[in-house]
């Protein structure tokens, strides 16, 4: 099971930099994870790319989706086809994003906050990695 | 109003039970043995039997089976003087509704029996009305998978307990949310359970939720699925894999549908639909003790059973297809076409991994660079055909039964002759490429033109057979 990252901003730096909530500040932070330190990022528009490549996420990899605001979420609900056969975790910036319930049209096998402790978050994904292997 | 009949040799009780069914709406009828209440549910078709354990002719745990076979059919709730864990767990295994103590009974039956009776209604909605199935992700139209889609179509008109079982890969989540898209409760949430992910640390706060300050680093209160679920379906996904510990949790929500959110004193209540899903033989499970058995009676109250690709290989090419064209969609590709020799390939092998493998498999395909506008079998993955070529070797290889001394080849020509089939099958492969071959076959190039020459093998032109 590949590990990719995906987040539609690939920083929040510029005038109105929120480095909080930064999803580079937090791919960081999933990087230090045991066995997410080759963690593949994607940011854009586009997850799947035209040729296809090692680099593009496949039936059965874990996909963790960083949504910074409601809007970010909008946008991976209406593209959510692309990540049919991946495993997604959801990872929301706002309190307010958990607590909605639209986030389930991503059917994610789990949902945490940028605030929460990322132990839970590592614990989670080594046990998806134990029942895969 | 139900039919209901009483099998119990305490006359005092069995008249005041007639009494409150009587009273009730209910018609009620009564034996004092075994063989009386044999007899009656032979003439006549109950809803509910109220069973006493010790009756004068033998034990009525024993008889469960029988009765629940006869013509209506009919829930069994126990009832008896003598309460004891041991029997109540036997009670539920062998097929009973609930078990209540006679000091209890009166107070308690009406409850219990309205409940069985609702599930009674459900249970016959889904056996006995066909209905129409929305299954815009279900691929296949072979008549085990049209028997899973019209249970699919069943449990979506109820709301009834659904456990989709199968091996890795059949695709028990499509069908656990084809079962959602087609119910009333179809527009709310469809709410996922890993079972399989969540740590036993995590389960509670997840389903429940908490509020601010339950624990450290709770600085904000958070909803659970099992509000998200309210009206909606919750999908228990690899249900087996529930740690022991949690079950009895799970099993009081399933019951009672009302939860404590952690840190909270207030018990809330959520109104979902339950459908579960696992690979594994929960039956076997039950047996080995790591899972509890009144969990599985809860769970499997329509059960469907989605079989393996390789018992549905007629699917192969419609799924083929439909996989071509979703993956050619996503990569911005053009449609690719397919071969007769692709499907065939495809078809002739049995899939350990199902239809995921079956997706893995195209996937790999159609991000193959080299592939042009038609899939052909060379151009499945390397791992796959030589697979392939392997089974087919052994296949040919099975020394067949029952043969005198005088049919059984010589040890080098039978050696001669193999050796002769897998080059002819890695030459047709490798498609005349002698590296490819090497590639393939893990021999060789020295050794692999050492054998071209013993067998006079033109490998990138044509087969010169040598007979000798």
């Amino acid at each position: 099971m590949r590990k990719f990252f995906y987040a539609i901003n690939k920083s929040a730096c510029g005038p109105d930099c929120r480095w909080q909530i930064c999803p580079q500040r937090y791919l960081t932070r999933l990087r230090k994870i045991n066995g997410l330190q080759s963690i593949r990022p994607l940011f854009g528009d586009v997850v799947y790319v035209s040729p296809p490549s090692d680099s593009t996420p496949r039936n059965g990899d874990l996909i963790i989706l960083y949504a910074e605001n409601s809007s970010d979420l909008d946008a991976m609900i209406a593209a959510r086809d692309n990540f049919d056969g991946l495993k997604k975790i959801l990872v929301m910036a706002d309190s307010a994003g958990v607590n909605g319930d639209k986030y389930h049209m991503l059917a994610p096998r789990f949902i945490t906050q940028v605030e929460r402790n990322i132990d839970e978050l590592e614990a989670v994904i080594q046990k998806m990695n134990g029942y895969v292997q | 109003m139900a039919e209901i009949l009483i099998l119990d040799d305490d006359h005092v009780l069995t008249e005041m039970l007639l009494e409150q069914l009587t009273a009730d709406g209910h018609k009620a009828s009564a034996a004092g043995t075994l063989a009386d209440g044999l007899t009656l549910l032979r003439q006549a078709s109950f809803d509910v039997v109220l069973l006493d354990v010790q009756l004068p002719d033998g034990n009525g745990l024993e008889y469960i089976p029988s009765i629940t076979a006869s013509t209506g059919q009919p829930e069994v709730i126990i009832i008896t003087g003598q309460g004891d864990a041991d029997g109540a767990e036997k009670a539920v295994l062998s097929g009973a509704w609930s078990y209540i103590e006679k000091p209890y009974v009166i107070r308690e039956l009406s409850l219990q029996l309205s409940r069985a009776l609702q599930y009674r209604r459900e249970k016959k909605k889904v056996s006995s009305r066909p209905v129409a199935l929305k299954r815009d992700a279900i691929i296949g139209s072979s008549p085990v998978i049209k028997k899973c889609l019209d249970q699919v179509a069943r449990a979506s008109i109820s709301d009834v307990s659904v456990l989709v079982t199968g091996p890795t890969g059949t695709g028990k989540e499509l069908f656990a949310r084809a079962i959602h898209e087609n119910s009333a409760r179809a527009d709310k949430n469809f709410v996922v359970v890993d079972c399989a992910s969540l740590p036993e640390t995590l389960i509670e706060s997840t389903l429940f939720g908490h509020v601010k300050g339950a624990f450290t680093n709770a600085d904000s209160a958070q909803e659970g699925l099992v509000k998200h679920a309210h009206g909606g379906t919750l999908f228990l996904d690899e249900v087996g894999e529930l740690p022991l510990s949690i079950q009895k949790t799970f099993l009081r929500l399933l019951q009672e549908h009302e939860y404590r959110p952690v840190g909270s004193t207030k018990q809330a209540y959520s109104d979902f639909r339950v459908v579960a899903a696992t690979n594994r033989d929960l039956k076997k499970c039950v047996e080995n003790g790591t899972f509890r058995s009144d969990l599985l009676f809860r769970l499997q109250a329509y059960t469907i059973a989605l079989p393996a690709l390789k018992e549905r290989l007629g699917d192969v090419r419609e799924l083929v297809l439909y996989f071509i064209l979703r993956l050619c969609l996503r990569y911005g590709l053009e449609i690719k076409g397919v071969s007769a020799d692709f499907t065939e390939a495809l078809q002739a092998y049995d899939w350990p991994g199902n239809v995921r493998e079956l997706y893995q498999t195209v996937e790999q395909v159609i991000t193959n660079p080299m592939l042009g506008p038609t899939c052909f079998a060379v151009h499945l993955p390397d791992s796959f055909r030589v697979h392939q070529a392997r089974a087919g070797l052994s296949s040919k290889k099975a020394p067949p039964k029952k043969e005198s001394a005088g049919d059984l080849p010589t040890w080098s020509g039978y050696k001669k002759k193999c050796e002769l089939e897998y080059l002819g099958q890695l030459k047709q492969l490798a498609g005349g490429n002698v590296t490819e071959a090497a590639r393939i076959s893990q021999i060789s190039r020295t050794r692999l033109y050492q054998l071209f020459e013993k067998y006079r093998i033109n490998f990138s032109d044509e087969v010169i057979v040598n007979k000798n």
